[in-house]
């Protein structure tokens, strides 16, 4: 549960595709093998025992709702209906009938309780737990009747079902598997694990019996494939050439340099779409120079997003007004009056007011040191550009910014105590609820990066939480971005648009709108 | 003795005057060092300013090797971007030199106990794989230059000790060696007047292979993103950085590459020149 | 000479111990910790004490590390942290793949390393010498990432002969074993090459000369085989050491090998992925330096086992 990206692809946090019918007369081809290619190998295939799931669960594991790729709305997954109880505290979930898990095992209200016990038992310490937030119990109504009970409302809960963490495991298997559940992995999908050889490929075989594919498909039967290898290539080059040679069918996610050449070459079809990620600049408030919000607004003032989108992130990506991308359920569109624009007379001016003086080459001084900060990010290329772009243009305004990579662990542990001035990392989630785990005061040890401190946003994002109805809960968050970009822990950078390239003899590849590839109506003309 | 030492290296300076090899080493190597040291002079460009409408020139009169991806002058970073690659090799050198030559010195004279915990040691150290080590110390002391040219070094001692150790029991046992010890010489000037120059001839030639492997292995790490820190020019970074543009922009990492292979050949070369010159063997 | 081997074996255990402590107290020094990787931002303080202590890291060192041997005496090496597979599992997947690529390196680096350090001996401080030596510097001074690159642009987008990545067939073993036994064939062609010059000074080539031995034949019978010994030893050291250091040819060519899970064991803190990785690799450097030695007398009849 990284909850920013790793790799762009991995952090797609993939929903689902279920599968269907359709195959009558003239339909799609049946048969063959589809190969796609991602950067990294998943920790675990057991969603209780990984921090990150990605497109390698998703075509094996199904969750109780998932989402119209059409619409964006919550659609039935293994769930046929729900209700949510007036309160807010429990929702009743219908299941399918007839679904049945890889090893045979019939799914059922059982099945639910036992991976939701599993994935919120101390024992099993899943990293994913969180996703289920105020859960306190799972109930079997009756065998295809179970009910969710929250100790508070958890508005963000429909955000996760959909996702992999909260996929549905066979009971019979957990039971027998154990600790050895990632290495056998058992789910309801479309497709069933086959082999895994590490750093190198999964490879999943056609589910015979899947017939439960969600509406948004034509062929709600199993996938047209046979197989299904998902190949791992870590470097981005050699993937993009992997593919451009045709030993890989589908290419989620290219990089932004090959994805430009690529769409100017025009040789393979591709869909462009948004993604639910945000990339930021992190400013720890309890650190000078920046622990001054004047300083911090100079410093937003002084960044342009355009410039951070086109040219350190090759145009594929949009600029971030807010903290909460565009993408994302909560973005307020009335944000643009309050944003921090590109304005380095006003970032002077800002930091005039904060004491400093214009000294030796414009830079701006206080006691004969020039405001400087150091920014600390990962050593993936995209970042590291965006560093690049930012320190130049903070020169422009008289400030100093110094650019130190790092592997994650060390970024982890280091800024949890608080040590760096500032952060510049992207994070991937489509519920504005992802405010809360930057900015509460009781993530302060872990993901309060910024060591922000407000009682009225930890208000705010309580609320955000327990709101159950829609409109106030996007008034929430509308106040939340205003007191966020008046503060500015936080300068919103941009959102990366992601290219997917497919060959063109494979046909009817979909997307839905967080960017999960979508199985069940692709096939190979050859 | 003095006299002998002096005609010593004064023949060797001769000899590597008329070797062509170690001459045009010393050229290209002296070139380098001065191209980087001059660099202000020699271009006005600044190494890290970024010029958006200038991306991916190719190599022309104005930007003789082009400009990279934030439209930053090649040839500008090539030139400030030797100060550092060259640094990191030559320090890392001296720090695993400083350190090994004298253990491995100690090591091979005096044998006994001391030599043999030395070895434990020095088995312990070249198990350990090279690259996982240089990780390791980076990741406990930051990245940066800096801390590059200490796990570099670092790394590089193990394999000194026992080069220098095995060449210093082969000449121990030498007669000049017995001569002098005969003569009332005291350890540590037999080290320093006979074992020494003896053992000099291996260690220059190794030295220069490693301080290739040394730039290299601080390419490598810049690679990881462990190396030189944005927006420095180190040869390494900009090659890396560059590797994404090969396709589009090939100049962006082709040519510092051969910044990067000149400077190796340079110091292959004249480590060949100073090995066929002062190898007593040879003689 | 069975004692010999025999008493080199015993070395490796006092080597084994001192190296697993030695990781054992890096990793500790290093900042980050395995748990939180594992929980990335989810764990909550209480989750993570939780989850340090199911995996017995709450202990203090000396008594972890005991148990660590304890175990790794009767075989068990424990479960990866980040990825919950058994490590003897981890490692064993990915042996065969990285002893085929350091051998098939290791033979790409001797190949072009003796042929060029033979050639240059023979053509001493001529242009042919200045030009193969050229030539074997060229390969050290490309950085991997940017030769792989430029292998697989050349070899497998424009001639499209060779696969780009993967790990299926000798074909995939290729262009990851050029791109990596280039690098080390230039240590060995200058090696080649000095020892040679050596041995063809020495007097009993002399003799050989003046007996009228001819030149092809005194380069092949005599000098090689003598300016070998130098060359073997350094041999087995570039085979233990392409075993930990393919890790970024490794990340070009997506090869599954061992290199890559040291270096994700490490981003991940994962201590009982990279104990095992270090002293397998202890292991092998260790027998491959034995072996080294054994070569030696074969190839020198002076030299005794004692």
């Amino acid at each position: 549960m990284t909850r920013w990206k790793a790799l762009p692809v991995l952090l797609v946090v993939v929903a689902l595709l279920a599968m269907g019918a359709g195959s009558g007369g003239a339909g799609p081809a049946r048969g063959g093998t589809l190969t796609m290619v991602i950067g990294s190998d998943p920790p675990s295939l057991d969603p209780h025992r990984t921090p990150s799931v990605n497109i390698a669960h998703a075509v094996m594991y199904e969750t109780l709702v998932t989402v119209d790729r059409r619409t964006g709305e919550f659609i039935p997954g293994l769930a046929e209906s729900w209700e949510v109880s007036q309160d807010g505290t429990a929702i009743t979930f219908k299941l399918r009938r007839g679904v049945k898990f890889h090893d045979g095992t019939p799914f059922n209200a059982a099945a639910v309780k036992t991976t939701f016990d599993r994935l919120v038992s101390k024992e099993t310490n899943a990293p994913g737990a969180s996703w289920v937030g105020t859960l306190t119990r799972t109930d079997v109504v009756d065998d295809l009747t179970v009910r969710l009970v929250f100790s508070k409302p958890y508005a963000p809960i429909f955000s996760s079902l959909r996702i992999s963490f909260l996929a549905i495991l066979s009971p019979t298997a957990i039971a027998k598997m154990g600790a050895d559940y990632g290495q056998n992995p058992v789910g309801t999908g479309p497709f069933r694990f086959k082999q895994w050889i590490p750093n190198d490929r999964i490879v999943y075989e056609r589910n015979p019996d899947y017939a439960w594919g969600p509406a948004h498909y034509k062929n709600r039967g199993a996938p047209n494939f046979d197989q299904l290898i998902i190949r791992i290539v870590p470097d981005e080059s050699t993937r993009v050439i992997a593919f451009e040679r045709g030993d890989i069918d589908i290419l989620p996610g290219a990089p932004a340099r090959d994805a430009r050449r690529m769409m100017r070459e025009g040789k393979f079809p591709f869909i462009q779409i948004p993604t639910t990620s945000g990339t930021y600049l992190g400013l720890n408030v309890k650190k000078p120079p920046i622990n001054d919000v004047r300083v911090r607004r100079a410093i937003g003032h002084a960044i342009n997003t355009d410039e951070v989108a086109r040219i350190a992130l090759e145009g594929l990506a949009v600029p971030m007004l807010s903290p909460i991308a565009p993408t994302i359920w909560g973005y307020w569109d009335g944000v643009k009056q309050f944003a921090l624009n590109h304005d380095p007379d006003r970032a002077r001016a800002l930091l005039a007011e904060a004491g400093y003086r214009p000294g030796p080459g414009g830079a701006m001084m206080k006691d004969g040191k020039q405001v400087e900060f150091t920014v600390w990010t990962y050593a993936r290329m995209t970042n590291v550009r965006v560093a690049v772009v930012l320190q130049s243009q903070l020169r422009t305004a008289g400030i100093k910014l110094n650019i130190e990579q790092m592997e994650p662990a060390t970024l982890l542990a280091s800024t949890q105590r608080g040590e760096h001035d500032a952060i510049l990392i992207s994070y991937g989630w489509p519920d504005a609820d992802i405010l809360y785990y930057f900015f509460h005061s009781s993530r302060l040890a872990t993901t309060n990066r910024v060591h922000y401190v407000n009682t009225q946003v930890d208000k705010l994002l309580e609320d955000g939480q327990t709101t159950v109805d829609t409109t106030k809960r996007l008034e929430v968050y509308k106040q939340l971005q205003r007191i966020l970009l008046a503060e500015v822990p936080w300068v919103p950078l941009a959102s990366e648009l992601s290219v997917n390239f497919n060959q063109s003899y494979v046909q009817d590849v979909y997307y839905d709108k967080f960017g999960n590839l979508l199985l069940l109506d692709a096939y190979r003309t050859r | 003795m003095m006299d002998a030492g002096r005609s010593h290296w004064a023949i060797g300076f001769s000899r590597m005057r008329r070797n062509r090899g170690a001459a045009a080493g010393a050229i290209i190597v002296l070139l380098f060092i001065a191209a980087s040291a001059l660099a202000p002079w020699l271009t006005d460009d600044d190494p890290i300013q970024v010029q958006f409408d200038q991306r991916f020139a190719p190599p022309s009169v104005r930007h003789p090797l082009g400009t990279d991806s934030f439209g930053r002058d090649l040839f500008s970073r090539v030139l400030y971007g030797g100060r550092l690659s060259l640094s990191v090799g030559l320090i890392a050198i001296v720090i695993s030199d400083a350190i090994g030559i004298p253990l491995g010195l100690i090591s091979g004279y005096r044998g006994g106990r001391f030599d043999d915990v030395m070895m434990r040691l020095v088995d312990l150290w070249l198990a350990f794989p090279g690259l996982l080590v240089a990780i390791a110390i980076v990741a406990v002391l930051g990245p940066g230059l800096q801390n590059v040219m200490i796990a570099i070094g670092i790394g590089g001692i193990p394999g000194l000790v026992r080069l220098v150790r095995g060449n210093v029991l082969s000449v121990r046992e030498q007669e000049f060696v017995d001569a002098a010890r005969a003569t009332g010489g005291g350890d540590a000037h037999i080290v320093r007047a006979h074992i020494f120059p003896n053992v000099l001839a291996p260690i220059v030639v190794l030295t220069t292979l490693r301080l290739a492997g040394a730039i290299l292995s601080g390419v490598g790490l810049s690679f990881l993103g462990l190396g030189a820190q944005p927006p420095s020019p180190e040869w390494g970074a900009i090659v890396a950085e560059g590797r994404a543009y090969l396709r589009e922009a090939w100049w962006v990492s082709t040519l510092p590459g051969v910044a990067i292979f000149m400077t190796v050949i340079g110091f292959n070369l004249l480590g060949d020149g100073l090995r066929d010159a002062f190898d007593p063997r040879l003689r | 000479m069975l004692r010999y081997v025999a008493r080199r074996l015993l070395h490796l255990i006092p080597v084994l111990l001192g190296i697993s402590f030695l990781v054992f107290l890096l990793v500790h020094l290093v900042p980050g910790d395995p748990v939180r990787v594992m929980l990335a931002d989810a764990g909550s303080p209480e989750q993570v004490e939780r989850m340090r202590r199911q995996l017995g890291l709450d202990r203090p060192i000396h008594v972890q590390y005991a148990s660590f041997v304890v175990r790794a005496v009767q075989g068990d090496f424990g479960r990866s942290i980040h990825t919950r597979r058994p490590v003897a599992q981890e490692v064993a997947f990915r042996i065969p793949y990285t002893v085929r690529m350091a051998v098939a390196a290791t033979l790409v680096a001797v190949a072009l390393g003796v042929v060029l350090g033979a050639i240059a001996a023979m053509h001493h401080q001529s242009a042919l010498d200045y030009g193969t030596m050229v030539v074997a510097l060229a390969g050290v001074s490309l950085p991997n990432f940017w030769l792989g690159l430029v292998l697989i642009l050349v070899f497998s987008l424009h001639l499209r002969w060779l696969p780009p990545a993967g790990a299926d067939s000798w074909l995939h073993l290729i262009l990851p074993a050029v791109t990596l036994g280039t690098s080390s064939s230039a240590i060995i062609a200058r090696l080649t090459r000095s020892s040679m010059l050596e041995v063809l000074r020495q007097d009993y080539i002399r003799t050989a000369r003046a007996k009228g031995v001819g030149p092809r034949r005194l380069v092949y019978r005599h000098a090689l085989k003598n300016a070998m010994i130098p060359v073997v030893s350094i041999v087995g050291m570039q085979f233990a050491s392409l075993l930990g250091g393919a890790v970024i040819v490794e990340t070009v060519f997506g090869w599954p090998g061992i290199g890559r899970l040291a270096v994700d064991a490490i981003f991940t803190r994962d201590i009982p992925v990279i104990q095992a990785v270090v002293l397998v690799a202890a292991v092998i450097f260790v027998f491959m330096n034995l072996l080294v030695d054994l070569l030696y007398g074969l190839l020198d009849p002076r030299i005794r086992y004692g």
